[in-house]
């Protein structure tokens, strides 16, 4: 049996175009498990549901399949892994649909109730044509199971009454089946409804029960509640894909396309991005590590080993679970992605896959100090020296870029005679050259006053939405405007590969390399601030977020804007 | 016939601009050019070095007689498309009328989020064409309308003491006061023209200042508009909250040249009010009004910093941010030499106010109107006040008879839908109130006041409301009047009556608080002040009336909606009479 379904299974994904790829959570058990449950339920509630124009049906019959539903549902509990309340709660409208059946008015509800919840337990890619087909396969077999019941001398006035009630459920059949497009699940809608359509006529015009056509129906029907009872498919590797290299791919998770970004798809610790709130990631579906916020970066994130070859990655979010395949070679992990710089990292990976490049991640950004932005902390030192501060206050860390920034910016300010202070200790310029992780609090800290600063000037790598922000007069050194052709299309692009993913120093620099592009302009200073204006939502923040703009992701700073303040300033030599 | 000219210097390019668009437009005078549009380029070098550059795209129906035209400063909804101006033919009875006829598109740079031009414009003026977020004005030559050049630009690193600019008023020099709602650019002291100094916490903070603009677009001054001394703090909140309080942040402006003042009415802090990262502060909104003395035009000063009432109406409020005092949005002073007040209109508290003598020491500031007793007009069950109904746009006309007022709508956290918040424009009668001068009595402090107008025999008597359907978030935010009279020789001059008022339904969209339906409707005023919609002002493409911005083809390419904000009449020079 199971060597079957897992035939089976691979049948349907591969008649829909999809890769199954070697699948060892497969559990045709479950599959089987969810098959019966929906069908057998289905069923229990359409004999519920149409019971106001059919006789009572015979009680052994109805009790077995009712019987039947409520075990299976009970056991893909422990098979499938369900969720225990909704399936008890389906359960228990089944009982009550079969145990109102002597009670025509009060069966039809408990069936509509039964039915819906059972609609609600169809998985995976199905969305919403499952459910649309478990609503049918109630009305088909319920009046299905009433004509064969019916006594000879009234089944044919019975299929005539019930014939018009097989429309409805084929209508939205139908159009599910258009929708989903040519797809092994689509097609079976549309057969299904055809089918329906078929024993309709024969039922109502010609008198006759069309056996055939009611067989037919029963098959059409079983096949379409096996394609809504599987598991959900993998998703597909994005086009261009290449094993041992990050990969961006997306999702179905309550009912909305849902971006997963895997950096560096290699074996080992790997970074997982997920584009949705109180996602889950994992190798093991029933062990999922929760995929939570980073300081600096926004949604979720997951460090999750993979091992060697291909192997899936499940991702849960809002009750949905969905499959990840993915692809490592032999390789070594990247130091950079395991810390603190890990979502910065990961920008710079998804900034190169907008742009088109599927190469492998060979380094991160904080591996090293460029030379580009060395000058850039030694022109914003020498530019705050000219303003006659008397000192700065630095933050660094502790990776290889920031070590070295910190070098780059002491030196400078010595050479300046400014006084070099730890951050709070004065109101006095504040120079961040840490990673985004230890620039989220330090900026939020300004932000409220608990640190004083006479503004914060950011290193170049740290342009990015979250931490322009905090109200604290951030100020950063840079070679492009945000406002250019070139970076309001990477923006762009990236808003409509990642929905939500806030564009990033680092992911525009990939980009550009992807695309053989440069931005390299004078270097200037730019401001970044929220400029936030009342009006129709009032003193709202929540209402009026950026989410609510149809291209807001397609701005570096939502709500705000990156104005470069300077002409060109002087780069002095180290 | 399409062009573009770079060049290094600000004179010779504009030179060369003359040329070139004078030969385009001789060589199409007369005769329609088959193709879709004429392209034509202008361009300037700022100041940091960077080549500004717009883009005449004219349609066929741009050429022929000069006439009158109806600009409309844009945003595109698509971040890749350039910002332009819209030209729109505003010629009563032309075959044209409602067409735009000519876009002028603006490069480098997308995404600055056209905001206001000036508020009325003259003959021989350039316009003034500010990008909020990219803190730069555009200043266009109007001489060759519908076409435009450029004269000059000044970009943010012009105005190291402020940032965010926001409206214009031109001067009979040619140049024009600025203000600029928010802070330096960078934190920390910042020196204006004068040597004074002001410490402020940065880009989109405080304090915003005033800026003097060249007709070349160059800074002349930059005048600090926050005192030495600190104001209220408990009043003038800020984030980082600064040492000295400052409620400045200018936003409406008007300029009274022949008493020497500058009104200049202040909005809140733009960088932090309702910022995700703080609860929303009442005091991070503006309840103030300020004057300037620009006796010395080239040392302007701060003469006065007036706080406006807090009236009958918050007692019914939930939330002090909603109180008649309020983010004071817009400012407008009378015209005739004899009247010396100037009204305030406030965004929040939706109220107007009004003091009698802006050339006093400390002008005080009393309500006179309440948008309330407006809408109860024409909403059925009379339960819509103007407690936060973004009230916007309002001016004087130039004969000191009515107060225009666009009102764009309730907000949606007041709890009524937007099919029934939706705005107007209503018209004041406020001869009285002027002819009492500093003796007028109105004040609403009663709460019946503020349903029914004020009770005092002087106050501002209603004269009509014209309610305006836009179910958005936003609504009809700015306006302009038609200052100008055509003649039947077809020579126009400009006038004191104003016959014609141009609507725009479009506030600051994203992630601000409140959009629009992008449409640019035009409203005729009644010879008793009584306002119509103007119906024979179509779409060319819809054939409704005003002119929709929400289309996919625009005489610069297929870019979308797109979103107007400031509009402004302005005629050809060759048949406008002085």
């Amino acid at each position: 049996m199971t060597s079957t379904l897992q035939v089976l299974a691979d049948v349907a994904h591969s008649l829909a175009g999809e890769h199954p790829g070697p699948d060892p959570q497969l559990r045709p058990a479950a599959t089987f498990g969810r098959l019966l449950f929906l069908g057998a339920g289905a069923a229990t509630a359409g004999l519920a549901l149409l019971r106001p124009l059919t006789p009572r049906p015979r009680r052994y019959a109805a009790r077995a399949v009712a019987a039947l539903a409520v075990a299976a549902g009970l056991a893909t509990i422990q098979l499938d892994g369900a969720p225990v309340l909704p399936v008890l709660a389906t359960v228990a409208a089944l009982l009550a649909a079969h145990l109102s059946l002597g009670r025509p008015r009060l069966a039809l509800a408990a069936g509509a109730v039964a039915a819906a919840l059972l609609a609600a337990r169809t998985t995976g890619d199905a969305g919403v044509a499952g459910a649309v087909q478990v609503l049918a396969a109630a009305v088909w077999l319920g009046a299905a199971a009433a004509v064969r019941q019916a006594g000879t001398a009234e089944r044919g006035a019975l299929a005539a009454r019930l014939a018009p009630w097989l429309l409805p459920p084929a209508a939205a059949a139908a159009a599910g089946g258009v929708q989903l497009g040519p797809t092994a699940f689509g097609l079976i809608l549309i057969g299904e409804a055809t089918v329906a359509v078929v024993v309709a006529a024969c039922w109502r015009s010609t008198a006759r029960l069309g056996a055939a056509a009611v067989a037919a129906l029963a098959v059409a029907v079983g096949g379409g509640t096996a394609a809504a009872a599987m598991p959900p498919a993998p998703a597909p590797p994005a086009a261009g894909a290449v094993a041992g290299g990050p990969l961006l791919t997306q999702v179905v998770l309550t009912g909305r396309r849902t971006p997963v970004l895997v950096v560096p798809q290699r074996p080992g610790w790997n970074l997982v991005h997920v584009g949705a709130e109180r996602a889950a990631v994992g190798t093991d579906r029933d062990d999922l590590t929760a995929a939570t916020a980073r300081p600096g970066a926004t949604q979720g994130w997951a460090r999750i080993r993979l091992p060697a070859g291909r192997s899936r990655l499940w991702v849960t979010a809002g009750g949905d679970t969905a499959a990840v395949e993915v692809d490592t070679t032999e390789g070594a992990g990247l130091a950079a992605l395991d810390g603190p710089d890990g979502p910065e990292c990961a920008g710079a990976a998804l900034g190169a896959l907008t742009g088109g490049a599927t190469t492998p991640l060979t380094g991160c950004p904080a591996d090293r100090l460029s030379d580009e932005d060395a000058s850039a902390l030694r022109a914003t030192v020498r530019f705050l020296a000219g303003r006659g501060v008397r000192g700065v206050a630095l933050s660094g860390d502790a990776s290889p870029r920031g070590t070295a920034a910190a070098g780059e910016v002491t030196a400078e300010a010595t050479r300046a005679g400014l006084a070099v202070e730890r951050p709070g200790t004065g109101r006095v310029p504040l120079i961040i050259v840490s990673g985004w992780a230890a620039a989220d609090p330090l900026l939020r800290d300004v932000g409220v006053g608990r640190t004083p600063a006479e503004g914060t000037y950011l290193a170049p790598w740290l342009l990015t939405t979250t931490l322009l922000d905090h109200p604290a007069g951030q100020v950063l050194p840079l070679r492009y405007g945000p406002r250019d052709l070139n970076a309001v299309r990477y923006a762009a692009e990236l808003g409509d590969r990642f929905p939500g993913e806030p564009a990033s120093a680092a992911g525009y620099a990939s980009w550009l390399a992807a695309r053989r592009l440069t931005a390299r302009g004078p270097l200037r200073l730019y401001a970044a601030s929220r400029v936030f204006l009342p009006g129709a939502h009032g003193p709202d923040p929540a209402a009026s977020a950026p989410a609510h703009a149809a291209h807001a992701a397609a701005s570096w700073f939502p709500g705000g804007t990156v104005v470069a303040v300077t002409g060109p300033i002087t780069e002095p030599t180290a | 016939m399409a062009g573009a000219r770079t060049g290094s210097r600000r004179k010779l390019t504009a030179r060369l601009s003359i040329v070139v668009l004078t030969a385009a437009l001789a060589g199409f005078a007369g005769s329609r050019p088959a193709a879709a549009t004429v392209d034509w380029a202008s361009s300037v070098t700022a100041s940091d070095g960077t080549v500004f550059t717009v883009t005449n795209h004219l349609t066929p129906a741009a050429f022929g007689p000069g006439r009158e035209w109806l600009l409309a400063w844009a945003g595109p909804a698509d971040p890749t498309s350039p910002d332009f101006m819209a030209v729109i033919d505003a010629t009563k009875n032309s075959p044209t009328y409602g067409e735009v006829v000519n876009t002028l598109t603006v490069g480098p740079g997308l995404g600055s989020e056209p905001h206001h031009m000036q508020y009325v414009w003259h003959k021989g003026d350039s316009i003034f064409a500010g990008g909020l977020l990219s803190d730069t004005t555009l200043v266009l030559d109007s001489s060759r309308l519908p076409a435009l050049s450029l004269r000059g630009v000044n970009i943010a690193s012009d105005t190291p003491c402020g940032s965010a600019p926001d409206a214009y008023w031109t001067l009979k020099d040619g140049s024009a006061y600025a203000t600029y709602m928010g802070g330096p650019n960078v934190a920390g002291p910042c020196t204006y023209t004068n040597g004074e100094v002001r410490v402020g916490n940065g880009f989109a903070g405080s304090p915003g200042e005033i800026v003097h603009i060249g007709a070349d677009g160059r800074t002349l001054a930059e005048i600090p508009a926050a005192s030495a001394a600190s104001e209220d703090p408990q009043q003038c909140g800020s984030v980082p909250q600064l040492a000295v309080a400052t409620c400045a942040n200018p936003h409406g402006i008007a300029v009274r040249e022949d008493l020497n003042r500058i009104v200049a009415s202040d909005f809140l802090e733009p960088r932090d009010f309702l910022s995700p990262q703080a609860a929303p502060e009442e005091r991070l909104t503006r309840n103030t009004v300020r004057t300037f003395d620009i006796s010395d035009r080239s040392n302007v000063k701060l003469a006065s910093i007036g706080t406006l009432p807090i009236g009958p109406r918050a007692a019914l409020e939930n939330d002090p941010f909603w109180d008649e005092s309020r983010v004071v949005m817009e400012t407008a002073t009378t015209h005739l030499p004899h009247n010396k007040g100037a009204f305030a209109a406030t965004m929040n508290g939706g109220a107007v106010h009004y003091t009698p003598d802006i050339t006093a020491a400390n002008p005080k500031w009393r309500e006179v109107y309440d948008d309330t007793a407006a809408y109860r007009t024409f909403q059925p069950d009379r339960s819509v006040r103007g407690g936060g109904d973004n009230a916007s746009w309002i001016f004087v006309s130039p004969d000191d008879r009515f107060l225009f007022h666009a009102v764009m709508g309730q907000s949606v956290p007041y709890g009524a839908p937007l099919d029934r918040t939706t705005g107007m424009v209503y018209v004041l009668d406020i001869r009285k109130m002027l002819a009492a001068g500093t003796k007028y009595k109105c004040s609403i402090d009663k709460l019946s006041e503020v349903f029914h107008g004020g009770a005092e025999r002087d106050c501002p008597s209603l004269v009509d409301v014209l309610p305006i359907r836009d179910v958005t978030s936003g609504g009809p935010h700015w306006g302009t009047i038609d200052n100008f009279d055509r003649r039947a020789d077809g020579t126009y001059r400009e006038t004191k009556t104003a016959e014609r008022m141009a609507i725009a339904n479009y506030f600051l969209a994203n992630s601000f608080g409140g959009d629009g339906d992008h449409r640019v409707c035009m409203v005729t005023v009644g010879r008793g002040g009584h306002l119509d919609v103007d119906n024979t002002f179509r779409d060319e493409h819809t054939g409704q009336p005003c002119v929709s911005f929400n289309r996919a083809d625009w005489p610069h390419g297929t870019h979308g909606d797109s979103r107007p904000h400031g509009v402004l009449f302005a005629v050809s020079d060759r048949p406008l009479r002085r």
